[in-house]
């Protein structure tokens, strides 16, 4: 169908203006709005892939990201009016206490936002207490704790053993980020996985979380 | 310890391209970049030129005072240094990425990582070649930074912190020792005769920290 190419090229392209108008005009035509964001999300994890694959860059994914955030913002009041939940699953991310290093977690953010987890960004130089209340608060599966320190890489343990302590560990899947974590790291703190960009954090939380 | 401000560094448009690929696009020969990308890269590089402000100190030091020993026990003199290309690139990043242009902020970003790294280049080498003389006949190590080469983040970066006084560069240890502005490098260079002269490229084809933006391979 010419739409869903339409779709796929608003989104693979990066183009904000056309990705907007899709979604105006879908929602002009009546257009069951699933379906429309489905063809959306399609083009978004074949962006993810492309990216993972060497042939997109870095600024391509998330232009591709911008677009469909653009798309989502208009489609999301149609969703509302459905009362129908369409998120894969509620997500707490945040760079730990004394690491202001932004750009990581929030490029893993934009690509949960835009595959369709519900996100909730509590920046950087986040207390570990906070990323617990929040997710309790919110009834999140998964919290995402970033920190590209060694020196600062202890709160994402320290995040863990203050949920055993509070007997929650269960509750949450653990995602830890950074280019200090290695495998040895997830392994001795008992997370649940790491991932080495933002395309295999999305896919490794869709596995976690069986969605 | 010695100032360097007149610092003159070239942005290497290749480099800020591997920076913004993937590790499987990095690992292959050749990368097509479209044309828009491009001229996106090159636009930001220009505009990113005047809000890059490199400064430098450094001090040459006794090796046989600095710890740990393993590190420095074969070296004679260390050249201690803490490079900067200030706030201000750093500031624009994070205002592309605030109001959401993600895409932006993602290659100001990549820039500005270069940039550290090419001034770290630059006074790396001025400083060798202001001393070649004293140190004719004589090893040199790569420059080694504290957090990588099995150095300890904490100690190396209070070593360094303690012994120069970057508060004239503007730079400044947070208790996480972690340096603002961010695109800020730390790092020692020995030099002596029988110095482990691979040092600061050897461990890094055994470093668990399989992501690091700086690993080096065989070919530096």
């Amino acid at each position: 169908m010419i739409i869903e190419k339409e779709y796929k090229e608003a989104i693979l392209n990066g183009n904000i203006s056309l990705a907007e108008s899709l979604a105006k005009k879908a929602i002009d035509d009546n257009l069951e709005i699933n379906l429309v964001i489905d063809q959306f999300s399609e083009a978004i994890r074949e962006a993810g892939d492309l990216f993972e694959e060497g042939e997109f860059f870095l600024p391509e994914l998330m232009r591709s990201a911008e677009a469909m955030k653009a798309a989502m913002a208009i489609l999301e009041p149609k969703i509302m009016e459905s009362k129908e939940d369409r998120f894969l699953g509620k997500i707490v991310i945040g760079t730990i206490e004394g690491d202001i290093h932004d750009i990581g977690k929030t490029l893993v953010a934009a690509i949960m936002s835009a595959e369709g987890f519900e996100v909730f960004d509590l920046g950087a130089d986040v207390p570990v207490d906070k990323f617990i209340d929040k997710a309790e608060e919110v009834g999140a599966q998964l919290i995402c704790i970033s920190a590209l320190l060694t020196t600062t890489m202890v709160g994402q343990k320290r995040l863990i053993d203050n949920l055993k302590k509070r007997n929650i560990r269960d509750k949450y899947k653990i995602l830890i980020g950074g280019a200090p974590v290695s495998r040895k790291w997830v392994e001795e703190i008992g997370a649940d996985g790491s991932a080495e960009n933002a395309v295999s954090a999305v896919k490794l939380a869709r596995k976690l979380l069986e969605v | 310890m010695k100032s360097i401000k007149d610092i003159q560094i070239e942005l290497d448009e290749e480099e800020i391209i591997r920076l913004l690929s993937s590790k499987k696009g990095n690992r292959r020969k050749k990368k097509k970049i479209s044309s828009i990308l491009s001229e996106n890269i090159r636009e930001m590089m220009k505009s990113s030129l005047e809000l890059i402000k490199p400064k430098a100190v450094y001090d040459i030091v006794e090796s046989s005072s600095l710890n740990p020993k393993f590190l420095f026990k074969k070296s004679e003199k260390t050249i201690l240094a803490v490079c900067t290309i200030g706030k201000d690139l750093e500031t624009r990043g994070s205002q592309f990425i605030s109001k959401g242009e993600l895409s932006k902020g993602v290659i100001m970003d990549a820039i500005a990582s270069h940039a550290a790294e090419q001034t770290a280049e630059y006074v790396n080498k001025t400083i060798i070649e202001d001393i070649k003389d004293e140190i004719k006949g004589k090893k040199v190590t790569l420059r080694f930074s504290p957090g990588y080469c099995q150095w300890e983040l904490g100690k190396g970066q209070e070593m360094i912190f303690n012994l120069l006084e970057t508060d004239k560069i503007g730079v400044t240890l947070s208790e996480s020792m972690l340096m603002t502005p961010i695109k800020s490098v730390s790092f020692a260079i020995n030099i002596g005769e029988e110095i482990d002269d691979e040092l600061g490229s050897r461990d890094c084809e055994t470093c668990s920290m399989v992501n690091c933006a700086y690993r080096r391979t065989k070919k530096f």
